[in-house]
């Protein structure tokens, strides 16, 4: 789960179990070994993918969970365990659903967290980066930070409310989920941004930089106003300034967009692929290819994107006429299905270069070219006829996780890192109300744990609560870095 | 029809039934396993944390005591302060402690038996509290098992009607005078038997409301309450004589992103009254004295547009007697 759950390795104990630690203490190639036949059984008792299941179905005897054994590979079921030991005298199995270490001798499941490191997603890379830092060392570099750095005290991690200051929950909402997400909170807390070494005239960063500090301070368990913000998005922006209501997706385009122009070594353009935080962070590429229906040329534009904006309207619509049955909810899927699908271009908005520079009709098509690590989705839930705009209220369907890779530019790819493409929920913000008016509010996720924030009021919430409220905008957060860095 | 007779015919009575029953068997078995592995796997890493964070916490007390006890002998050519970690490292050698669920040996902390049976408490690796199992208030509480102990702040979040997290209630409006004695009532009658458990969260958290709390606003050396700082703001700036033709919808969005310097014209006018809204420090007693029959004006438009006369106007004289009162607080 994409969060800052950091665990100080002083606290890990060297073995899972006594007994494993026999076998790791020992010497150097009875250790190895047995980490590469658990890396091997680990590996092939790997979930394996729809399309090759569908493809060689496999018989399998019996659903309930097997122990294979480390030592010889022999599946067993939970009762033949203890007389697969006795004869053979093998201690350890992995049980196939959750892939942990089983200890016989314990009658246990034991979690070493060497192996639990060498397992997890990212190990590979990490094992790239630091092949010989063990844990002896990181637990060095641990007590070096640890006396070298602030401390944050223990309490309720992330639940701070922002107290309302007048017609001001769109910034709240958008302050609130960029305070839970783990990115900007390591690149904030880690002091990324200074304040004090900072020489822009009301900078947003600054600002931004300031209130994470707050939220984080840890001593206090209020709410807080975040003053400097408000003035300092006022003073850069004319359109946001003023004692009224605003769009919360405005502000968060404004926001990224300032936070992007504080930082130092930014690019202003974007087509040069700027190497900043806050670009690999928030910005993505939409390709958008123009196919002409008369001669086939294809011209095709990349464009950078901080968000998906998706149709509701079309949803809803094939909804009203039961295309898919009157009882379906429009899906998060959905929309982004007829987002990427093709479209129907009338002849006098193309003019093809391959034919002369004519209008012609063709057909337009959007596809993700590149994905950023926190991928914002606003669901446009806005209905434009002559001269009145109206919400359109009711549920949209959205996942915890989603899957984007459907929605790039080689969606059929087959080799490519699934994990590349999985995004977790990480906030979802609500309206209330009519267009013009309304309220905002926001689930955010800690952990493990969701939290309603209505401005300075702080509710714990469950999973079920989340998912069935009505989103305006939803942010979700890529699964694995590593990964994604690739 | 025919065929699928003909197919059952071949299988013995009750396979289907038998199969279908496996699989359901199967499946829940799963399912049930599955959760009841997370629950394990949390459980005992947090008690595997808890036993090395206990023998460690004795260990290093053990380094310290010797240290202290070789300082005593006159030798602080060893300074080990914190700070050094090849020196912390040091420090360690050659000390070994036990405790019931792990050893500590030069550093390294092994588990002895399993934590599942030798460690029952749960302490905080950050802290070396122990952690709090249940919310102190709200739904599903239970009292501190020792009132008189230390336990680590980061305690599960409460769920209370009325109250966040931390089991304080909703702040309120000061205005809001009826309502909240209402409030108040509910408070003591249902929370008399939390009140008296939880040493952590204040015992007054019932009878006291929290209050929005007042700001200083960081244009102007005035304080408001933090509810009303957007308005204030709108005037200290000098705003809101231009709010009155605009008004952005989310509908707006769709394809306008917010541009900067989309009417600069406008700020002259306000200056040209004398009351500069950057806020030039020099100028600030004038300010304060230009300040209400401007801000006063333009907020009668405003009136009419929200169509909130009532309120409006209460708050904003709520607003103006903050301000004449602001500066004590």
């Amino acid at each position: 789960m994409a969060s800052v759950t950091y665990i100080s390795a002083l606290s890990e104990a060297e073995y899972g179990c006594e007994h494993l630690a026999a076998v790791l203490k020992g010497d150097e190639t009875t250790a190895g070994q047995f980490k590469d036949r658990f890396m091997k059984i680990h590996k092939s008792l790997e979930p394996q993918l729809k399309n090759v299941t569908a493809s060689a179905p496999k018989t399998a005897f019996v659903l309930k969970p097997k122990y294979t054994c480390l030592a010889c590979s022999e599946p067993c079921v939970n009762g033949d365990r203890k007389i697969h030991t006795e004869k053979t005298g093998h201690q350890f199995y992995i049980e196939g659903r959750t892939r942990s270490i089983f200890c016989q001798m314990c009658g246990d499941f034991v979690y070493d967290y060497g192996l639990e490191r060498l397992r997890s997603p990212t190990a590979s890379v990490v094992s790239q980066v630091s092949s010989k830092r063990d844990l002896t060392e990181a637990s060095y570099d641990e007590v070096y930070v640890r006396n070298n750095a602030n401390k944050r005290p223990c309490s309720k991690q992330g639940a701070r409310g922002l107290y309302n200051m007048g017609q001001t929950c769109y910034l709240n909402v958008i302050l609130q989920s960029m305070l839970h997400d783990p990115i900007l909170n390591t690149y904030f807390l880690g002091n990324s941004h200074q304040p004090h070494d900072c020489s822009l005239p009301d900078c947003v960063g600054c600002a931004v930089a300031e209130t994470f500090a707050e939220f984080n301070s840890g001593e206090k368990a209020e709410g807080f106003g975040a003053l400097n913000l408000l003035m300092a998005s006022w003073k850069s922006s004319s359109a946001l300034a003023g004692y009224q209501q605003q769009d919360a997706h405005e502000y968060y385009q404004f926001l990224v967009d300032k936070l992007h122009a504080s930082t130092d070594g930014h690019l202003e353009g974007h087509e040069m692929g700027c190497p900043c935080f806050f670009h690999k962070a928030f910005y993505g590429k939409l390709r958008s290819s123009v196919t002409c229906d008369k001669c086939g040329n294809v011209t095709r534009t990349e464009d950078p994107m901080i968000d998906l904006s998706l149709d509701v309207q079309i949803q809803a619509k094939k909804r009203a006429m039961g295309g898919t049955g009157p009882s379906t909810v429009p899906t998060l899927n959905g929309c982004l299905e007829s987002f990427t699908s093709p479209e129907k271009l009338m002849a006098d908005v193309y003019n093809c270069s391959g034919c002369g520079g004519t209008p012609q009709k063709a057909t337009k098509q959007l596809r993700i070219k590149k994905l950023p690590a926190i991928l914002c989705m606003q669901l446009k839930r806005f209905e434009h006829t002559f001269s009145v705009s109206e919400k359109v209220e009711g549920r949209i369907d959205f996942p915890m996780s989603i899957n984007m890779l459907p929605f790039t530019t080689n969606p059929n790819c087959q080799k490519v890192d699934k994990s590349r493409y999985m995004y977790d929920l990480s906030s979802a913000v609500v309206h209330k109300g009519k267009l013009d008016a309304g309220h905002y509010y926001v689930y955010c996720r800690q952990g493990d744990q969701w939290m309603l924030f209505n401005d300075d009021q702080v509710t714990a919430v469950t999973e079920a609560e989340v998912l069935k409220a009505d989103a305006y905008l939803l942010f979700y957060n890529l699964r694995s870095l590593f990964a994604g860095s690739k | 029809m025919g065929d699928s007779n003909g197919s059952t015919k071949s299988l013995p009575n009750g396979t289907i039934a038998k199969l279908t029953c496996d699989i359901l068997d199967g499946t829940f078995y799963n399912i049930i396993h599955d959760i009841v592995a997370k629950v394990h796997r949390d459980e005992k890493i947090a008690r595997m944390r808890s036993a090395v964070t206990i023998a460690r916490q004795r260990g290093e007390e053990e380094a310290r005591r010797l240290r202290e006890g070789t300082a005593g002998k006159a030798t602080p050519a060893v300074p080990a302060k914190p700070g050094d970690p090849e020196a912390e490292a040091q420090s360690f050698t050659n000390i070994r402690v036990e405790t019931e669920g792990a050893i500590f040996d030069e550093g390294k902390v092994y588990l002895k038996g399993n934590p599942l049976k030798t460690t029952k408490e749960i302490i905080c690796p950050d802290c070396r509290l122990p952690r709090l199992l249940y919310p102190v208030a709200g739904i599903g509480a239970r009292p501190p098992p020792d009132p008189s102990r230390e336990y680590c702040q980061r305690q599960p979040l409460i769920s209370k009607p009325g109250h966040d997290v931390h089991g304080n209630p909703f702040a309120v409006d000061k205005t809001q005078t009826k309502k909240k004695k209402k409030d108040k009532d509910k408070e003591t009658t249902t929370s008399n038997t939390p009140a008296s458990s939880p040493p952590g969260t204040p015992e007054s958290g019932a009878s006291k409301e929290i209050l929005f709390p007042t700001v200083k606003c960081p244009n102007c050396p005035r304080y408001f309450g933090v509810t009303r700082f957007a308005m204030h703001l709108d005037r200290c700036m000098g705003l809101s004589s231009r709010g009155t033709g605009r008004t952005r919808t989310p509908a707006d969005s769709g394809s306008a992103t917010p541009n900067p310097a989309s009417n600069p014209p406008k700020r002259p006018l306000v200056d040209e009254d004398g009351s500069s809204p950057s806020g030039v420090f020099p100028k600030k007693k004038k300010l304060n004295g230009s300040k209400k029959p401007i801000g006063k004006k333009p907020s009668l438009p405003s009136k009419l547009k929200n169509g909130t006369t009532p309120d409006m106007a209460a708050a904003a004289d709520a607003e103006i007697k903050s301000e004449a009162v602001g500066e004590d607080n």
